[in-house]
């Protein structure tokens, strides 16, 4: 059984009044299995996002349905089984990192030295351990990213829902980050995530899918999609994601744009 | 459950920490203080006046407090999103107001304590004992400030934080002549009556709390009829603050 399934998952997002504004996600039917990484791709406002939100029950679909471990998204026993990464730091800015996870800490229920480990535990996971007193006002892009990371480590999560986990970061703190997740698969965590560097994803995924303009256009195994490039080598060489990746939007330009 | 003591503790800790919290304590503070310039009048009228003064710096307080903080609380939560990071762990909308309704309401209860000792210093030296009225008049006020809370939340659940500072003065206003109201109602005009009369029933009665003037002069005030008023802004502000939860569910975030 699928860990996260959506069927036919569609969102219009509407104004104050009802009218429909934006259609960010079309019919969208996705299955991602326990113990893997799915990547979730795709140009900028195709829907990466929305997605994810509707996965974790932030918003509502307009139609369709989505279950996470067969439950409706919104179920308060999920919560604690889910760690999400939004796309920006949506933390109180005026805790510092140690209040911040000992606030979310509290909220998953966890008391005591079980909770003063786990935070410092974190803290030193993420490298924010010397500027655990710091405000989070204070912090840089880039360590408000790592907070966001260490919010969702917290919780010990079976499924990590992370939106462009690396953007913001430096080179050594996206590497970081990689390892990070390679570290959670290997320990048998689900993880979802979105991101536009196409060679961040290659390594990482196990299978990935395309989404353009609301739709998902592509998806599948990497070994699956990527085309075998040249026959003739001995040592047959596949195309890069990234190849695939502009292949696969271009085709869908024409089309779009040939009618 | 279990989520709504830390969520209560974070909110309390950004209200102690704002500045509408400081600077309005102080500015009641230098309002109380400033009562004693009434010298010229004669004795008992000067402690009336201070008497009349200081239950009204402690009513605008508890309104300005609650009309520009909680109308913002919520808004403020959903436009920096932090409210996605707390509802994608193990607390729900539910939870989160009434954290922050509780936030509040005991932010309030700590102000009207800290100005109720200075209220009383002052009038300790002024007239050199303490009137129990006094006491009377400010729980009727906290007890009123009560349901505006649960007024304004209503609103910051679904409007803009100015529409909601707008509506929720209207109603204050509004909920002060609701007896005036009622008294217009025109038996004549069917259309015209029941729409006053609709407005005299759904409209808070903020008049029932509104004994200032009285225990100023000394009458007193039944703790029976400060029980019944109890009684009624707990079950007011309860069906509002229920209606509430219930809109907030289904509001698009
Ligand atoms: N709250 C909202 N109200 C109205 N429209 C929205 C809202 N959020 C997103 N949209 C629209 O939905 C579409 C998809 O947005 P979404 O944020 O899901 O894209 P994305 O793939 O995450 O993009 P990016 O790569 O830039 O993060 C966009 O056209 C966007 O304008
Ligand atoms: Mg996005």
């Amino acid at each position: 059984m699928p860990i996260i399934k959506t069927e036919n998952l569609t969102k219009v997002y509407k104004d104050f009044w009802g009218r429909p504004k934006t259609r960010a996600l079309s019919g969208l039917n996705l299955e991602i299995h326990k113990g893997e990484i799915f990547g979730l791709l795709g140009p900028n406002g195709s829907g990466k996002t929305t997605a994810l939100k509707l996965m974790l029950g932030l918003i509502f679909p307009t139609t369709g349905n989505v279950s996470v471990m067969g439950k409706p998204p919104r179920d308060i026993n999920l919560k604690s089984k889910i760690g999400f990464m939004p796309e920006e730091s949506y933390l109180y800015r005026f805790l510092n990192a140690s209040e911040t996870l000992r606030f979310y800490g509290q909220l998953l229920g966890l008391k005591g030295k079980e909770l003063n480990n786990r935070v410092d535990r974190v803290l030193n996971i993420v490298g924010l351990d010397r500027v655990r007193t710091q405000p989070l006002r204070e912090y840089s892009k880039g360590m408000s990213r790592r907070m966001g990371l260490a919010q969702v480590l917290l919780k010990e999560p079976e499924i990590c829902v992370l939106d462009e986990p690396t953007i913001g970061l430096d080179p050594i703190g996206a590497g970081e980050i990689k390892d990070i997740i390679q570290e959670l698969k290997n320990k048998g965590t689900t993880v979802l995530f979105s991101t536009h560097i196409l060679s961040e994803a290659e390594p990482l995924c196990d299978r990935i899918g395309i989404l353009y303009e609301g739709r998902l256009i592509a998806m599948g195994a990497l070994t699956d999609i990527l085309e075998v490039k040249d026959e003739v080598e001995v040592v047959k060489t596949r195309e890069t994601l990234e190849e695939f990746y502009i292949r696969t939007i271009k085709n869908r330009d024409t089309s779009h744009f040939s009618k | 459950m279990m989520a709504i003591l830390p969520l209560f503790k974070t909110a309390y800790y950004d209200i102690k920490r704002s500045r509408l919290y400081q600077v309005l304590l102080l500015f009641v503070f230098f309002m109380l203080a400033s009562s004693n310039v009434f010298t010229f009048f004669t004795r008992g009228e000067e402690i009336k006046i201070i008497k009349d003064f200081g239950l009204m710096a402690i009513n605008l307080f508890g309104i300005l407090f609650i009309l520009f903080g909680l109308s913002r609380h919520l808004p403020r939560e959903i436009e920096d999103k932090t409210i996605y990071t707390i509802l994608t762990n193990p607390a729900t909308r539910t939870h989160i107001l009434i954290a922050n309704l509780c936030a509040y309401l005991y932010a309030l209860l700590i102000g009207f304590l800290i100005m109720t000792a200075i209220f009383y210093g002052i009038l300790y030296l002024k007239e050199g004992g303490l009137d129990p009225l006094m006491a009377k008049g400010i729980i009727l006020i906290y007890m009123k400030v009560l349901v505006f809370s649960t007024l304004v939340l209503f609103f910051s659940v679904v409007f803009s934080p100015l529409i909601t500072i707008a509506f929720s003065l209207f109603l204050y206003i509004a909920g002060h002549l609701t007896n005036y109201l009622s008294s217009l109602a025109d038996q004549k005009n069917f259309l015209g009556w029941s729409l006053l009369k609709g407005l005299y029933t759904i409209l808070p009665n903020f008049e029932n709390f509104n004994c200032s003037g009285s225990l100023v002069l000394g009458t007193d005030v039944s703790w029976r009829y400060i029980g019944l008023t109890g009684i009624y802004s707990f079950l007011y502000g309860m069906v509002l603050f229920l209606l509430t939860c219930i809109l907030f569910k289904r509001r698009e975030i």
